[in-house]
């Protein structure tokens, strides 16, 4: 049977190798997709994610296991990744602020329609769409990428960004509109896609 | 639109972007690195406790030095040969001898003798599996 994660914590934190072997295996892929999309960091997205398991190997000592690990690394993963940004100065402070006040005000932005479906259909919508979020503020970019590629629910998020969940829920609404208004304005034949 | 459906097709659209992915040496190479960095951590430990023992090695011979000169100095071996000799007088004396013996310990240098020792030895274990882990993790390293 596979071992879990908190399993294969206790045995890397008593020293086995072994265990954090497996650690590495079961989370460079999408750790390494995380920071490649939050940072588009190109060639430093090896270092990045190095660094990022490298401090949860120093750190899984004061893994507390009555936490999710996969958020955990997710939070390390983030704080590594806007550590970067910030040396790289491609955010500053002010930007990390967040905008939204923690009120919960999901009602007050207007539902959505769907997205064309001929969207789903083309070629270039990969491309369109990692251009796309690469514009969008990092807490958006954060929150949707570990909504729909990480499968995180917004209360993991919440952990993972120390965030109140209805922050994260407003947030995850704000970007899915900047998201589509980005589309549209990237996209122009797309005149369907409304806001 | 209700949310599922909405969740749904923005769900669709992301399984859209294209798989990111490490090289295939990814995993291998962050394991070594996590070894480099165990055995630097390790190497440094046995360094920094091997000048630990080395020191308290050289106090508990200092403090053991100066607790035996202090011992014979402070007249606690002649109340100690008066308490052994069984004379008359230690009864009719006897707390006054005691006091006086307990007076005389050296309890300064007999707790500077007791707390280089401890650190010697704490440190001499540390060093031992410290050295251990080196040895091993050489092995190791040695059959890979």
């Amino acid at each position: 049977m596979e071992k879990t994660d908190a399993q294969l914590a206790e045995e890397s934190i008593n020293g086995d190798d072994a265990a954090f072997a497996s650690i590495v295996k079961r989370y460079s892929k999408p750790i390494y997709a995380f920071v490649y999309r939050l940072t588009g960091a190109g060639y430093d997205v090896d270092d990045i994610t190095q660094n990022v398991f490298l401090k949860v190997w120093k750190k899984l000592k004061s893994y507390n296991q009555n936490q999710s690990f996969k958020t955990w690394l997710f939070s390390i993963a983030r704080n590594t990744s806007i550590d970067w940004l910030r040396k790289k100065k491609a955010i500053t402070f002010s930007s990390m602020e967040n905008e939204d006040t923690g009120e919960y005000i999901e009602h007050a932005i207007p539902d959505t329609e769907p997205l064309q479906e001929e969207l789903f259909a083309r070629k270039e919508t990969a491309a369109l769409l990692e251009a796309v979020l690469a514009k969008l503020s990092l807490d958006y970019r954060t929150v949707l990428i570990l909504h729909y590629v990480d499968g995180l629910t917004f209360q993991e998020i919440s952990v993972v960004t120390g965030k109140p969940m209805n922050t994260v829920k407003s947030q995850h609404r704000r970007a899915l509109l900047a998201l589509r208004e980005l589309i549209e304005a990237e996209n122009a034949p797309y005149k369907g896609l409304k806001t | 639109m209700n949310s599922r459906s909405d969740e749904d097709q923005y769900c669709r659209l992301f399984k859209t972007l294209k798989e990111v992915g490490p090289a295939s040496d990814f995993d291998s190479k962050i394991c070594l690195m996590v070894k480099a960095k165990k055995a630097k951590k390790l190497r440094t430990h046995f360094f920094c406790f091997s000048a630990v023992t080395l020191s308290s090695c050289a106090a508990t011979v200092y403090a053991a030095a100066l607790f035996i000169r202090s011992f014979f100095e402070s007249g606690f071996s002649n109340y100690l040969s008066l308490v052994l000799s069984a004379d008359s007088s230690l009864i009719a004396f006897w707390k006054e001898i005691a006091f006086s013996l307990v007076e005389s310990v050296p309890i300064g240098t007999l707790l500077l003798v007791l707390a280089a020792g401890v650190l010697f030895l704490w440190s001499l274990a540390r060093v031992s599996k410290d050295a251990g882990q080196i040895s091993s993790s050489k092995i190791r390293l040695a059959v890979f």
